[in-house]
């Protein structure tokens, strides 16, 4: 499972799926010409070990870059018969298009804990009580997890990625703000 | 394990006016060098509790023992004493007497409890030294900034070597950046072994800093949570853990 995936709304949603992967290695790529393990690497490096993307996406993602023909390949086959790739000049408009514009994805109401809040909703028995009090446990790690992230991003000297920690900590506090009012709910009923 | 504080089926109702009960059969321990975060919303009932355990309020039933003091059986003079020795105060807007300096404000709670002035100083110093206020010794609250107003606070909460720090809201009238430092200053006292019982509303404070986390809802406790601190040394890396059930 992706690990950005797994760790639920605070990292994996700000991220969404594949178009953040296809330009951020294109973002990449505008940078310096780099071949496929490198981009994965950096990639990572950048957010900070909160997203481990499979070697065989960011191949994917290029692939579909060159048919597109935003990037190319450049240079000889290194010794491991690595190809690098570089931004073409349609691939550097195309980013920057995409640079400007908000990130207007719906908001996808798709958690795991919502659909078993619907589904233990339609048959009242006690058990959604239960299992908020255990989600509400993992919140609550969930805000020290990433608390203790934002500050070891600050110490290392990477106040962006403390930012990112810090979003991801409201996303947080926003999922306990609505376990309260799922309680708050169940003592109306 | 030995037990800081002891509340065993407390219960605070107030009478004037409307009957409210504001505690409802409260049972909580905190054990000696435990960093607890208490949080609810407002009408949760956590200022009474912190009222309660401060000895600043009486029970309306049910026991309250810290540091082997019972709270609930105490006269008054037993409780100022308390009061006195026993707890440390921090408050959201700071409390600082406006015509003492800062190194008089931070002796204020040694002298009423008897010590000598001139080891009330020295403590004082002392403790104005690890905070990085000795520069500001003899400057008057009005001239210090908000986080340093609160450092003050801190230094004169631990002056008498208090076996509990209550910290009610410590960062609510501080920008992010000094109310951080604050939190940095009582996660390393913490640290070096000080029990502390934080009040607060927001729930980045409580599960950032606190070891454990009790829910107040409706004057009960809603839930009580332990929490793991510093899973790990690199960013990202705790990431993998964040999955896992608390």
């Amino acid at each position: 499972m992706d690990i950005a995936y797994a760790y639920g709304p605070c990292i994996g949603h700000m991220y969404g799926g594949g178009m953040s992967l296809r330009f951020g290695v294109l973002g990449l790529l505008a940078e310096e010409p780099l071949h496929g393990y490198e981009v994965k690497q950096r990639f990572e490096e950048m957010l900070g070990g909160t997203w481990e993307v499979n070697i065989g996406s960011v191949y994917q993602a290029l692939q579909r870059l060159e048919r597109d023909g935003l990037v190319e390949a450049t240079g000889d086959r290194g010794d491991r018969g690595r190809q690098a790739y570089r931004a073409t000049d349609a691939g550097v408009s195309g980013l920057q298009e995409w640079l400007e514009d908000p990130d207007s994805q719906p908001q996808l109401l798709r958690e795991e804990f919502y659909v078993k809040f619907l589904l233990l909703g339609r048959h009242p028995n006690g058990q959604l009580g239960r299992l908020v009090n255990r989600q509400r446990h993992v919140y609550l790690q969930r805000m020290r997890d990433l608390a203790d992230q934002e500050k070891i991003a600050r110490e290392r000297g990477r106040p962006q990625l403390a930012l990112l920690f810090k979003g991801g900590q409201l996303h947080t506090e926003a999922e306990l703000k609505f376990l309260d009012a799922v309680v708050e709910g169940m003592g109306r009923d | 394990m030995s037990w800081l504080v002891e509340m065993s089926e407390v219960s605070k109702v107030f009478t004037g006016g409307v009957r409210t009960v504001a505690l409802d059969r409260v049972t909580l321990h905190i054990a000696t060098g435990e960093f607890t975060a208490v949080m609810g919303a407002s009408g949760s009932g956590k200022s009474t509790l912190l009222n309660l355990i401060a000895g600043l309020d009486r029970a309306t039933s049910g026991r309250i023992v810290v540091d082997g003091i019972d709270l609930t059986r105490a006269n008054e003079s037993q409780l100022a004493r308390y009061r006195r020795s026993r707890v440390g105060f921090v408050f959201q807007f700071f409390n600082l007497l406006s015509n003492l300096t800062v190194m008089e404000n931070v002796m204020v709670p040694a002298e009423l409890a008897g010590t000598p002035s001139a080891q009330a100083r020295t403590r004082a110093g002392e403790l104005l030294e690890e905070l990085e206020m000795t520069g500001l010794q003899r400057s008057y609250p009005a001239n210090i900034s908000g986080g340093q107003r609160q450092r003050v606070a801190i230094a004169r909460a631990l002056i008498n070597r208090p076996a509990l720090v209550l910290a009610d809201e410590p960062t609510g009238a501080l920008d992010s950046r000094s109310g951080d430092q604050v939190m940095g200053l009582l996660d390393e006292l913490n640290q070096r072994g000080q029990t502390i019982l934080l009040v607060t509303h927001d729930v980045k404070l409580a599960a950032g800093h606190g070891r454990r986390v009790v829910t107040l809802r409706d004057g009960r406790v809603q839930d009580d949570a332990r929490l793991q601190p510093q899973r790990a040394a690199e960013p990202g890396e705790l990431l993998r853990l964040g999955a896992e059930e608390a």
